[in-house]
């Protein structure tokens, strides 16, 4: 047994010494990075001081140009979402945000299916967060809430770096173009070709916790007098009630909910989308100019908002 | 509780150390109470089936041994058979046979409908149904004495190493283990923790990485391209058979480490150069249980070759429905034993022999590896009706590979690569692991550094690793 110890022993400190060198030398090239998917979250969180700031998930990415918002609007605009992401991140990274600066305007895409269910994939895809938590505290309360031993994993060097290596070598090789945009709009290309889908509603049970990040969000532009906009892009879907508990969530904080998601321009019209859920570039392009007016109309209708 | 929780990390080492702390007489009580503990993290309730099951097996096996008469031993056996497939029927397939009933009066124009249920599947469930099923029938069989020994009876049936997952272990193997005393031998417990390390790397970095791609895939099977759902499917297979076999490896470790050996449960199957040898390979705990409780009582092949073949059939049928509630795993079963089936027609007894020509072995392992590929295609796909587009779609639909997650499909292809390399080595060299048991002290211990951290930097841990997929 002294025998089994001591080697455990020896193999434990070789561990943590190869862990704590290892995760140092991988965490100055994390912040080396200049393109790619995990530099797009860190010039979010560090460079990024648009007055337009667009929030959601791949639904965000692929729908709004910003450039063409900017010239609606005559503000600055930035797209900060990211693929697979929900309202935690939103909220998580918007904390994060407000800290540094205040947008003029802060436009959150809402994708109820991926924002409200009761389920833990929105805690599980926190992991792109994980190697900021040591940088920004803030972060520590929801990353935590991953799992009960979450605070525990975090105690390795190495460990948020988990299945990024691959990103941080491409994104200091900057040998992608993916997360590349500068406005942090990524269009998809192709056509979407099958019959539209009917649906009738999209039942779940909704978590309670979710639904108070979507206030928390609501509340910190309250806070800081941000104009918030509350949009559901189009989907090529037929659906009657789809977006039922997003609108009585918002109906319940008076929050102007602006659902473009029957839109009769794209609805009938499948050459828009890339796949039901995501419209394609040319799709984009018509839905950021539609969009770029709704929001120009909506911020000169605000009195308290001066630019 | 899963190995690759964890939570485990920690149950692993405590319980470990307090079984070699514990006094003799309570080391078995202590292994029972950690078993429950460890199976019931997940939903309490559902140790009552394992206890009912227990209970039962049991007590039939202390009454055969007690009976007189055959006709008394058989009755006992049958409640024992019928009280325990019957949890399991009710469990696993009681909504399978409602729905698949409900499709056929619909086709017979008939009003009526058998009611689902929502029922949860017990996790293990099949696994020490079969385990504490096999240690009735032997009692019976007089080829095992009935166990007087209660806590050590239950604790055969809950096992934590082998709960969940197996390998489904034999009476006669496993119970006389729990009778000896088990000191802590350090050979012992470096091999297990070398299983383990393996395990975690097969079952972690390759089956659970390969998973994000492949469920991608095939949950979505009408809008991908051929190339893509042939991609998919190659990958499935090492997906399946990491994921069975790192958590088997992950068990004998942990048995090992505290004492106990466990059966070999998978020999290197993707190196076999036949179906027949494939089965000898894959899941060997299992297969050789259908050959000892199905095959073997049907008549095995010590019959006509007609009843040898419904023999194979039947066998195969059942395996394949253990699998999973589904005619998609009923499919899989009867594919392997038509191959099986040509197979002995056309090479005879000599299916599993090597040639002297290494190209020729090379290619029917090849042709091995496609057959079982294939039969993936009906395991993994969600229906009967998906299995089809897939098949179709590989032949006919053209298109890109789907690679919206690049990093699924690079980090999966360098585990599957790593994983045939170091398979290669253990087949060359009669399963040893040459690394992890380098005589050279250096090399030994760089490879357990290199898993760990690969088990760190490359392991998927949770469901932060995803494709988009969501339409």
């Amino acid at each position: 047994m002294k025998k089994f110890i001591l080697k455990i022993s020896i193999l434990f400190i070789l561990v943590i010494s190869i862990d704590i060198i290892l995760g140092n030398i991988i965490e100055n090239f994390f912040y080396k990075q200049v393109k790619g998917k995990s530099y797009r979250i860190k010039n979010v969180l560090e460079n990024v001081t648009s007055d337009i700031l667009i929030l959601g998930s791949s639904r965000a990415v692929q729908h709004y140009d910003p450039s063409i918002i900017q010239q609606k609007t005559g503000l600055t605009t930035y797209n900060a979402g990211l693929d697979g992401q929900s309202i935690i991140y939103q909220k998580a990274i918007l904390d994060i945000i407000l800290h540094r600066y205040t947008p003029k305007v802060i436009v959150l895409e809402l994708y109820e299916i991926m924002d409200f269910p009761k389920n833990n994939i929105p805690y599980d895809r926190l992991s792109v967060l994980l190697p900021y938590v040591n940088k920004y505290p803030v972060l520590n309360k929801v990353i935590n809430k991953r799992s009960f031993f979450e605070k525990y994993k975090r105690l390795s060097k190495t460990y948020p770096y988990n299945s990024l290596l691959l990103r941080i070598i491409e994104g200091n090789l900057a040998l992608t173009k993916t997360g590349t945009s500068s406005t942090g709009f990524i269009p998809k290309e192709g056509i979407w070709e099958l019959p539209i889908k009917k649906k009738e509603s999209t039942n779940f049970d909704y978590d309670n916790e979710k639904v108070q990040f979507y206030y928390d969000i609501i509340n910190s532009c309250k806070e800081r007098e941000i104009p918030l906009f509350v949009v559901i892009s189009p989907k090529y879907e037929d659906c009657v009630d789809c977006f039922s508990f997003s609108q009585k969530i918002s109906d319940m904080t008076n929050t102007q909910l602006n659902n473009y998601s029957k839109e009769s321009l794209f609805i009938s019209n499948n050459k828009y989308f890339e796949n039901p859920s995501h419209l394609n570039s040319d799709g984009a392009k018509i839905y950021s100019n539609f969009f770029g007016d709704k929001l120009n109309d909506w911020i000169k209708s605000r009195t308290n908002l001066s630019y | 509780m899963l190995f690759n929780s964890f939570g485990f990390l920690l149950f692993f080492p405590l319980v470990s150390l307090l079984y070699f702390a514990v006094p003799k007489k309570f080391k078995s009580l202590f292994l029972l109470l950690s078993s429950y503990y460890f199976y019931m993290n997940w939903k309490p309730i559902f140790a009552l089936l394992i206890m009912t099951s227990t209970i039962l097996t049991y007590s039939c096996g202390m009454l055969i041994s007690k009976s007189n008469t055959i006709n008394q031993k058989k009755v006992l056996l049958s409640i024992s058979l019928i009280i325990n497939l019957g949890i399991l029927f009710f469990y696993k397939y009681f909504n399978f046979l409602g729905e698949s009933i409900n499709q056929l009066l619909i086709y017979s124009d008939v009003n009526f409908k058998v009611p689902n249920f929502d029922i949860l599947l017990p996790v293990g469930i099949s696994f020490y149904t079969f385990q504490a099923i096999g240690y009735t029938i032997d009692v019976y069989r007089n080829d095992l004495k009935a166990e007087n020994n209660f806590i050590n009876y239950a604790l055969f049936v809950s096992f934590f190493p082998q709960l969940v997952a197996g390998p489904i272990e034999r009476a006669k193997d496993l119970l006389p283990q729990f009778r000896k005393t088990h000191k802590f031998e350090y050979s012992r417990a470096v091999e297990g923790l070398k299983l383990m390390l393996w395990g975690y790397f097969m079952k972690i970095v390759v089956a659970d990485r390969l998973s994000v791609y492949v469920d991608a895939v095939y949950n979505n099977v009408e809008y991908h391209s051929g190339i893509t759902l042939l991609f998919a499917t190659i990958l499935f297979s090492f997906q399946i058979y990491c994921d069975f076999a790192g958590y088997s490896n992950i068990a004998i470790g942990v048995s090992k480490f505290i004492g106990f050996d466990l059966m070999t449960n998978f020999k290197r199957p993707y190196f076999s150069i036949s179906i027949t040898d494939f089965w000898r390979r894959w899941h060997i705990s299992l297969s050789t249980w259908f050959k000892d409780y199905l095959y073997i009582p049907l008549g095995g092949n010590r019959v006509s070759k007609k009843r040898h073949y419904l023999n194979l059939t039947i066998t195969f049928v059942i395996s394949g429905l253990w699998h999973g509630a589904n005619w998609t795993f009923v499919i899989w079963g009867a594919l392997h034993a038509f191959y099986q089936i040509t197979e002995k027609i056309i090479f005879g007894k000599n299916t599993s022999k090597k040639s002297s020509l290494r190209f020729i072995n090379f290619f029917r392992t090849i042709l091995t590896f496609s057959l079982v590929c294939f039969a993936w295609i009906f395991f993994r796909a969600n229906s009967i009706s998906d299995s089809f587009v897939v098949i179709k779609s590989i032949f006919t639909k053209q298109g890109a590979l789907f690679t919206n997650n690049i990093d699924a499909i690079v980090l999966g292809t360098m585990g599957v690569v790593t994983l045939l390399f170091f398979e290669n080595l253990h087949e060359k060299n009669e399963g040893k692991f040459i690394f992890l048991n380098h005589k050279n002290y250096i090399i030994r211990w760089i490879t357990y550094l290199l898993l760990i951290f690969t088990l760190i930097l490359f392991g998927v841990f949770d469901g932060g690793q995803f494709i988009y997929f969501q339409f």
